[in-house]
């Protein structure tokens, strides 16, 4: 009825991390040997190793346009999945996601502008909804600049309310807009992970890194904090300091993340629910879980969007909800028998 | 010997409302010391002053001769530990996982428990007699069982003085008296103080060797239970008539409600 607790050890992070990355792995050559042009696995493992510049048919699409997004989708699926763990964990509320305290509203006034402006999609529309990001942000740690916002409802009523305004604010820009932007603006609002260069890719990857390594490194605190923020102060957390850490460290990895794709949905939802199904509440190991796991889960999601549609392809996040919402309610009755 | 705690003419207040008002106080190292008072009277923020989450706008609080201030957070969680008036957190930790945490002043920087820390955990689960529930889910354990896992937790902090927030507040009778006697027995093996806030002045009465009665912030009165449960102390706290005589098995006061001449005693229908 109650198997002993394997005890939490640095081995076993590794363990269960290597088991996540082999995961990731498998998925990213899945998206890489299958897409809607004709360039199959052979062709496409071909190109591949023959390197970007190979004069081979299949050099274009596997190196412009599969393995980006491949990676884009991983980082997406591995920031969302860790912004929902963080936010889950500090407003002790399990329906808590990354785009709680309004990021996600800042980030699309910030890109429809980018895109009613008639910017790129790179760096144009990205720095507006970074900007945009950052603004609510700024107004989500203004707004509780003294002690009452670190009471938890505080923060998520703030949240809550930012991303209404926001909510409204896009619907006026929306009715202003023509339509062959409306399909743009509806697109990144879905989330939209067609390829982006190495060039950003580098980018995101090097500003994601380091909020990854700061979170893992504030995982037992994390623990703490769920157990309540006077019995951590008790136990040695500088309760406040974590907390402002962590908030900064997760908004800024969604920030930076939505500004390259949009608003990918669901992911940062449901991902940190299944690996706590699967393997209990322990942030040491879910932090590492969520990276590689939420990767992999978002690298499969996009390959079947790309695959399953017999024209064009359908937003990831669309897929996402679709697979990520029965197998959630499957593992939860699983769980309570 | 310095004592445990030594609180000299604090005042706290949250915002201008005044909660802690000029409060004197010593607590001796191995005392079993019970804060009592009426609703509002300042008994938890005694305790968040003690604990130094509070910190009081004049006065000093010195534990083990120390000012609060002069401690790091770590240091202070390796000496006073908490047991809150706990609630089961949102996602289910096991009860093993949750007295584990009480080692966390005293792991090191990647935050990882090693052989001894384990150890400390288990001996901590035996001394609450929770070994066979140790993997179970805390959210399926009953409420007593509940309040024994957060006392392993505090337990397992190693501390030389423990605070207790109401630990018996939503228990049945045979459960307050289980975790009264536990903290008495604990207290002896462990050789710690141990500072209780509660509202069942009976149970404080056969368990605690000193008290402090609480009144809008000021100490109505410190000392034995015999000299603090008296009924003209518990009429300025409360502003209720008690009756006091002696626990027919011990030197200790025992408190009874008086019936209200004019309302009679409830009879059967």
């Amino acid at each position: 009825m109650n198997p002993r607790t394997v005890d939490l050890t640095p081995v076993r992070v590794l363990a269960v991390s290597a088991v996540m990355a082999l995961l990731l792995v498998l998925t990213i050559v899945a998206a890489v040997s299958f897409g809607s042009s004709d360039v199959g696995p052979a062709a496409a493992w071909r190109a591949l190793i023959g390197g970007p510049s190979s004069a081979d048919a299949g050099a274009a699409i596997v190196w412009r346009i599969r393995l980006p997004r491949a990676l884009l989708a991983a980082l997406t699926g591995a920031s969302l999945s860790l912004g929902g763990l963080v936010f889950q964990a500090l407003l002790r509320n399990p329906l808590a996601e990354p785009y709680i305290l309004g990021i996600s509203g800042g980030a699309a006034i910030g890109a429809i502008t980018g895109i009613l402006l008639g910017l790129a999609q790179f760096p144009g529309v990205s720095l507006f909804a970074f900007t945009g990001a950052l603004a609510t942000l700024g107004l989500i740690l203004a707004i509780g600049a003294g002690r009452s916002l670190f009471q938890r409802d505080a923060l998520l009523l703030s949240g809550v309310m930012v991303n209404a305004f926001c909510a409204a604010l896009i619907m006026f820009l929306l009715t202003l807009s023509q339509d062959g932007r409306l399909h743009s603006i509806l697109f990144w609002l879905m989330g939209n992970l067609s390829a982006v260069g190495f060039g950003p890719l580098g980018l995101l990857a090097a500003l994601v890194a380091p909020c990854f390594v700061a979170i893992f490194l504030l995982a037992h605190p994390m623990n703490l904090m769920l157990l309540g923020r006077e019995l951590a102060a008790s136990s040695g957390v500088p309760v406040r300091a974590v907390t402002i850490a962590l908030l900064v460290a997760a908004s800024l990895m969604v920030s930076v993340t939505v500004s390259h794709c949009g608003l990918v949905g669901f992911v940062g939802l449901v991902v940190p629910h299944l690996l706590r199904m699967l393997l209990g509440s322990d942030h040491r190991l879910l932090v590492p879980a969520c990276i590689l796991g939420g990767g992999a889960f978002m690298v499969g999601c996009d390959l079947l969007a790309r695959v399953l549609p017999e024209q064009g392809e359908m937003p990831a996040g669309v897929i996402t909800a679709m697979i990520g919402a029965p197998l959630f309610i499957y593992l939860l009755r699983r769980s309570r028998q | 010997m310095s004592p445990t705690v030594t609180i000299r003419g604090a005042c706290f207040a949250y915002n201008a409302r005044p909660v802690i008002e000029d409060l004197s106080l010593e607590i001796a190292e191995g005392d079993f010391f019970a804060v009592i008072g009426p609703n509002g009277s300042g008994k938890t923020t005694l305790l968040r002053l003690m604990l130094g989450s509070l910190k009081p706008q004049t006065g000093d609080i010195l534990v083990f001769g120390r000012p609060l201030g002069g401690y790091s957070r770590r240091e202070l969680a390796r000496r006073i530990a908490l047991v809150p008036q706990g609630s089961a957190p949102v996602f289910s930790f096991k009860v093993e996982e949750i007295v584990r945490m009480g080692r966390a002043p005293h792991l090191g920087w990647l935050g990882f428990e090693n052989a001894v820390d384990l150890e400390e955990a288990a001996r901590a689960i035996a001394a609450v007699g929770l070994d066979s529930l140790a993997n179970r889910p805390l959210d399926r354990l009953s409420g007593g069982e509940q309040q024994r896992v957060w006392i392993a937790r505090a337990l397992c902090q190693q501390p030389r003085l423990m605070l207790l927030d109401e630990p018996t507040a939503a228990l049945d009778m045979g459960h307050q008296l289980q975790i009264m006697r536990l903290m008495a027995r604990l207290r002896r093996d462990r050789k710690m103080t141990v500072v209780m806030v509660s509202h069942d002045l009976n149970l404080a009465a056969m368990f605690a060797t000193r008290m402090l009665l609480l009144h809008r912030g000021r100490a109505v009165c410190t000392g034995t239970p015999k000299e603090v449960l008296q009924p003209a102390h518990i009429r300025t706290a409360y502003g209720c008539e008690v009756l006091v005589d002696r626990h027919p098995q011990g030197d200790f006061p025992r408190l009874t409600l008086p019936v209200d001449p004019a309302a009679g005693v409830t009879t059967p229908m």
